[in-house]
């Protein structure tokens, strides 16, 4: 039985309000501008029924390309500082929440934020997100060194620094 | 031991996504003999999963139930605009008239007498607290509900309780069984907007007449027991609305059944 778009964003829409927050850094009204826009334009692309992991994948290029459709600004280089890395102790992400993954990509710029959350928190393959995104993969691969920047800002929001991580 | 940039870069490009399985040809081996040759792709991927698990947990918590409202508006909007002729059918008088169009959806889906919807919506303005004898309401509500209605498909008929379940979960976010009473055999379930809030009407059938159970989501309902309204108590002759709250969950029955027996589906319905 063929499913109707409401059905199949339906299904969806928990776990993209979370990406949405992750991609507005954690900020509620950005997230939900977002979600209701990707959704609403997944609408009038929306031509039947997909698998479960497609209509995942599908609806959630959407809401990587409106938020990149929003915040055309921003740095797509990796800058040198980035590159500076950090060990967690064991059990150090136990202790944190969305609240400070959300806190800390507010502090990256766009592009890398939209690379991170397809690749490392949604397991894009490298290929994949680089189509989404108009990138070529090494560009992606690049973005993805602000990885290290997310988790010293995971740290930093984590106060004093208590939690664990030291920089190597 | 680190190995150098390059290695690792490619390595972790090559396993990625790590949980996928993949064929093992030269390149993989390789890559998978760097990462446990290598501290750092070793430490690398044991932060990624870390990151991915803390990202995992926020992904079940649910979208607050404004967002969800604003997501399903918006659909509804988007459907209605495209059907083409938007212009041409708010300029229709007849969808104009709210009376006209509670007429057209009451024609077009066979729902429950307007006396019903009419019935509930009082309850609902009144905030399921007693009635306003003679208060007006807002008849945008039923144009709302109309339109909802008109351009979304938003309805299963089924008598399967599982389904209807699922329905209400994907549709609301709410895990919600269907009444079970003896007598009682469910027929349908709907999404329904009432008062801007989006919410579900399930119908069963008791003796072929048809009994409506409403859920409205609202974050600040707390428990309560079934209780006929003060409407019923005032007037018996109205038809007999119960209404009662499960955390987070306004509800209500509504149906040409005598007090007594609504206030027993209520209640059985309450302590499922």
């Amino acid at each position: 039985m063929t499913r109707t778009f409401e059905e199949v964003a339906g299904g969806e829409l928990d776990a993209l309000y979370q990406g949405a927050l992750f991609l507005s850094g954690g900020n509620p009204d950005g997230a939900e501008r977002l979600l209701v826009e990707s959704i609403s334009l997944a609408f009038r692309d929306h031509t039947g029924d997909r698998d479960p992991e497609g209509v995942q994948k599908w609806l959630e290029a959407r809401l990587v390309r409106s938020f990149l459709r929003d915040v055309q600004d921003g740095p797509r280089d990796l800058p040198e500082e980035t590159a500076r890395r950090v060990t967690p102790d064991p059990g150090t992400f136990e202790a944190l929440g969305p609240d400070e993954l959300f806190s800390a990509a507010a502090t990256l710029p766009a592009w890398p934020r939209a690379a991170l959350w397809l690749v490392l928190l949604r397991r894009w393959s490298y290929a994949d997100a680089a189509s989404v995104m108009g990138l070529d993969e090494a560009s992606v691969e690049g973005l993805l060194g602000y990885r290290d920047a997310l988790l010293r800002e995971m740290l930093s929001s984590s106060r004093d620094g208590r939690m664990g991580w030291g920089a190597t | 031991m680190g190995g150098d940039i390059v290695d690792c870069l490619k390595a972790r490009a090559g396993l990625w996504p790590p949980e996928r399985p993949r064929l093992v040809g030269d390149e993989v081996a390789a890559a998978r003999k760097h990462v446990r040759d290598c501290r750092e792709c070793d430490e690398y991927f044991a932060q990624d999963r870390a990151l991915l698990d803390l990202y995992d947990r926020a992904r079940r918590a649910p979208a607050p139930l404004t967002v969800r409202e604003r997501v399903f508006d918006a659909l509804a909007r988007a459907r209605w605009e495209t059907q083409g002729d938007e212009h041409t059918q708010r300029s229709n008088p007849q969808l104009r008239s709210t009376a006209e169009a509670v007429r057209h959806r009451l024609l077009r889906f066979g729902a429950l007498p307007m006396a019903m919807a009419a019935v509930l919506a009082l309850v609902l303005v009144g905030d399921f607290g007693p009635t306003r004898d003679g208060a007006e309401y807002d008849p945008d509500m039923f144009v709302e509900d109309y339109l909802r209605r008109a351009v979304g498909q938003d309805h299963i008929e089924t008598s399967d309780p599982a389904e209807v379940v699922r329905f209400l979960q994907r549709e609301l976010g709410l895990r919600i069984e269907p009444i079970r009473s003896a007598g009682l055999d469910l027929q349908r379930a709907e999404i329904c907007l009432l008062e801007g809030r989006r919410g579900a009407m399930i119908v069963y059938k008791q003796n072929g007449t048809e009994v409506a159970h409403y859920l409205i989501p609202r974050e600040d309902a707390e428990a309560r027991v079934p209780a006929l309204s003060g409407r019923t108590q005032l007037d018996p002759s109205d038809m007999p609305v119960v209404t009662w709250a499960t955390p987070r969950v306004e509800q209500a029955l509504v149906g040409e059944l005598d007090s007594e027996r609504l206030l027993q589906i209520a209640g059985q319905g309450s302590s499922q």
